[in-house]
């Protein structure tokens, strides 16, 4: 990487569209193909402590429903805290000593109970963790990935598939980067010969091509007869490797459709909610929705997704809809939409028609923004950087952004994007080259100039503070932007450990709003949130960047989030 | 629309979520409280304010097995073992309280500074931590109470003395990870000054990790007075403390006067264990981790 930056060119849609080899395949399996996996009317609640020494109980999945056969690979999307991963859990018994289960859940026909997760677990059901943090800190990766019963040989081959060299196998969690440690994650699900697999979040940090690449080997365990489950915020990568989608919104089960009703801007999809996904997504409208996830303590009368939706009545917010068959798939809604071979006067479809795309594409193509030469520059010259042992992270690297520019700054993982990011907001110091502010050294008093959000908000946050007192903690961030953000009021009372990171990572981001950031730092900010969201977030930051004239750097994966928000998009 | 296959069909209603009713930590931890506090008061205010003449010596009733006159029987000298068992008490407690304290505030410096100053500082603290930690603990309290010429004197300073090198190693390293963690980066970013962060982002995180630290040591300064006294190093065998009483009863047991020992005995163990498990309790309470468990 030694001093070559190169300017990408612009992300075009249909240079990258990550459609993997045996997207285009049948779409259901036999349907009379051994179900593997059914989970049917699953409740799911936690105990807690309210004030004093009340205890709640907190419902977070409601009468939800899952069926995964054998050769089926089923995508869970939807919002993040919407109980995805807690479903994950629930399946495989790991869940807090404070939940409850209530309903059925069965592995081949049989009744799932502790003592059969117990014996299941890691033999004939695999579980890719979500975080990095499940590995164990004190064993080397070759050793993890090995496990009990793989040999060294097919350790190296699945890592391999993923790759990641000889190298690796010799490094223990910690010196792993976000993207590598994912990479390991899903190769420790390879070894095992499980017919189950059950993968939570397995993409985040990857590029697109190993993303893709993991995708792929979940395709091959499905085509091997494995029932496959993936939870993923990739809504792009899910329907062009899944046979089947399941959207999950606050605890409940609100479509289950083929993946190929996803294409298109998905007009076939039958949910409101399903809808808003695919419109939010960079390459189509971007489009947020206003309002947020209802949390368990406070649902809506009726049907959950009610104060959100366009197409409500007083049937919505009066009842429960029920689950059920419509048009090709299955969906919980009093009015659906679509459904295949939907007409044309469905409500919504303009909403997602592509005359709509083009007018938002062109409006992006206009915003693009051309920094005055005299605005300010913070500048990396030169820069290197190396942890104790280990191979240098950077290289003498250039990079630089001024004020009033947004700059993507994309990479495969590994290549110290998240460093470069360190080092820019002062954070560590290079061991050569120079970072300047304005021709000069970033201060090391007062509001720094350059400011950082963190990959992860829940490290970013203190634990012990009420969520109010993080918001503020920098400035009074207006109530505008506090609602384009979608930082509910009620949030403010609540502990850091209480709220999905997504939520928390709102409160990161508004923190580091304050006009007096110059230049803006974010950290692949939104992988872990769901799309909707992350529309939501990132038109609130550019709409602040640009009201202030701020610098942005957004390191991200995803190419077309770049393009769609970039005024200029860098490689490292 | 075309296909409305059974939409509004009802949909048999799934059984809701039963609820556990699983047990509340915050009661239980409250209720522990309520009795470790009110032995402790009882057992101090009962001890010190003790009239003489509750455990004097009364050789017409010598060597008594536990009765409704003697709850805890009486030694070969007609002591109330009761009487005599809750002055033993209350003194253990004081010392316990007293080494505890001490060690606490010794573990609470050390720990901050050598985590604030780092350098030189912290591989001197380490290095004494690790020293006492290396060294077995009966052999160093024996050996600090035996050069200042044993007594209570001795037995607090050498429990205090004795005690921090673990706590301190908790507190130096949250007070590290705290410092160099994200939310005091991004502090400090804002402009917040040191004082500032050590202030609302260190002690909010470290408060809660020392008073469960000081309460946990509390058992350990008393067992350890005990162990010393028992093996004669500590307080003089003519104080009534529970040391001494259980020392002297070993000379009785063989002749079968059980009780000497046992009930003096249960009576620590029981505000050991209570002071033990409190401790959990509050550990998990103010763990935001584990606080909903």
């Amino acid at each position: 990487m030694s001093g070559e930056r190169t300017e990408r060119e612009r992300a075009t849609g249909g240079a990258d569209k990550p459609a993997c080899e045996g997207g285009q395949r049948q779409l259901h399996p036999e349907p009379e193909a051994d179900p593997i996996l059914e989970v049917e009317g699953l409740f799911l609640s936690f105990t807690q402590y309210g004030t004093g020494l009340r205890q709640r109980t907190l419902e977070v999945i409601h009468d939800l429903s899952l069926t995964a056969r054998a050769g089926e690979l089923v995508a869970v999307v939807g919002a993040s805290g919407s109980g995805k991963s807690l479903l994950a859990h629930a399946i495989f018994g790991i869940l807090p000593d404070n939940a409850q289960v209530a309903g059925s859940m069965r592995f081949r026909g049989q009744e799932l109970d502790a003592e059969l997760q117990e014996t299941l677990r890691g033999t004939r059901m695999a579980f890719v963790p979500q975080s990095v943090d499940y590995l164990d800190p004190l064993m080397r990766t070759g050793e993890q990935v090995r496990g009990v019963r793989g040999t060294a040989e097919r350790a190296r081959e699945a890592l391999d598939r993923f790759g990641l060299d000889e190298r690796v196998e010799r490094l223990y969690p910690f010196e792993l980067s976000g993207g590598m440690a994912r990479r390991v994650l899903v190769s420790t699900a390879v070894i095992e010969d499980a017919d189950l697999i059950v993968a939570d979040e397995p993409t985040p940090g990857m590029t697109l091509e190993m993303a893709k690449e993991a995708m792929k080997t979940f395709r091959e365990f499905a085509d091997a007869g494995k029932a496959v489950v993936v939870i993923t915020h990739d809504l792009d990568l899910a329907y062009n490797t899944a046979d089947r989608i399941v959207v999950f919104y606050a605890g409940q089960t609100f479509e289950i459709a083929d993946a190929a009703d996803f294409r298109d801007g998905g007009t076939r999809l039958r949910h409101p909610y399903s809808r808003a996904l695919v419109d939010a997504l960079p390459q189509n409208g971007f489009r947020p929705t206003a309002g947020t996830q209802p949390y368990a303590d406070d649902l809506p009368a009726g049907c959950l997704y009610a104060p959100r939706c366009a197409f409500k009545s007083e049937e919505c917010e009066a009842g429960h809809p029920p689950f059920s068959t419509y048009a090709g798939g299955q969906v919980r809604c009093f009015h659906p939409l679509g459904g295949v071979g939907a007409a044309d006067d469905v409500p919504g479809k303009a909403n997602s028609d592509d005359a709509g795309l083009k007018v938002q594409a062109r409006e992006a193509e206009q915003a693009r923004v051309v920094p005055s030469p005299n605005a300010r520059l913070l500048e990396a010259a030169g820069v290197s950087f190396e942890y104790k042992k280990g191979a240098p992270i950077l290289e003498s690297v250039d990079f630089s952004v001024r004020e009033g520019e947004i700059v993507g700054l994309y990479g495969p993982s590994g290549r110290g994007k998240s460093t470069l990011a360190y080092l820019l907001s002062g954070r560590q110091k290079p061991q050569s080259g120079v970072i300047s502010w304005d021709g000069s050294p970033l201060p090391s008093r007062g509001y720094c100039p350059v400011q950082l959000v963190y990959q992860h908000p829940e490290r970013a946050v203190n634990p012990r503070w009420q969520l109010g007192k993080t918001l503020t903690e920098s400035w009074n961030p207006p109530r505008e932007l506090q609602e384009s953000l979608g930082i509910e009021e009620a949030w403010k009372k609540r502990w850091p450990n209480e709220l999905s990171g997504g939520e928390l990572q709102r409160f990161c981001i508004a923190r580091a709003l304050n006009p007096q950031t110059r230049i803006l730092i974010c950290d692949e900010i939104t992988t872990m949130l769901d799309v909707v969201t992350q529309a939501q977030v990132w038109r609130a930051i550019v709409a602040q960047a640009r009201e202030h004239n701020m610098g942005v750097v957004a390191i991200t994966h995803n190419l077309y989030l770049a393009d769609r928000i970039c005024d200029r998009i860098v490689e490292i | 629309m075309a296909e409305l296959t059974a939409f509004h069909a009802p949909v048999a209603k799934a059984e809701k979520a039963k609820v556990a009713r699983t047990s509340n930590r915050r009661r239980r931890a409250i209720v522990l409280a309520v009795v470790l506090g009110a032995i402790l008061v009882a057992a101090l205010v009962a001890g010190l304010t003790m009239p003489p003449e509750f455990y004097a010596s009364d050789f017409s009733q010598k060597q008594q097995a536990p009765s409704a006159a003697h709850w805890f029987g009486t030694d070969f000298l007609g002591h109330d073992m009761f009487c005599f068992s809750v002055r033993g008490l209350a003194l253990s407690i004081v010392i316990g309280l007293f080494a505890s304290a001490v060690s606490g505030f010794v573990a609470l410096v050390l720990g901050s500074v050598s985590a604030v100053c780092g350098g030189w500082v912290d591989k001197v603290v380490l290095w004494l931590a690790d020293l006492l930690m290396s060294i077995p603990h009966m052999v160093m309290l024996l050996l600090i109470s035996f050069s200042v010429g044993g007594g209570t004197f001795g037995v607090v300073l050498a429990v205090a003395l004795t005690h921090w090198p673990s706590l301190t190693r908790v507190i130096r390293a949250e007070v590290l990870r705290i410092r160099t963690g994200e939310f005091v980066a991004a502090s400090r970013a804002v402009g917040k000054s040191d004082l500032w962060i050590a202030w609302h982002h260190v002690v909010p995180n470290v408060l809660p990790q020392f008073i469960v630290g000081t309460i946990l040591l509390f058992p350990h300064a008393i067992l350890h007075e005990s162990a010393l006294t028992f093996l004669g190093f500590g307080l003089p065998l003519d104080s009534p403390a529970i040391g001494a009483i259980l020392s002297s009863s070993m000379k009785y047991l063989a002749t079968g006067a059980w009780w000497l020992a046992l009930f003096p005995g249960l009576m620590m163990v029981a505000i050991v264990l209570l002071t033990f498990t409190l401790g959990d309790e509050i550990k998990q309470l103010t763990d935001p981790h584990t606080v909903q468990e």
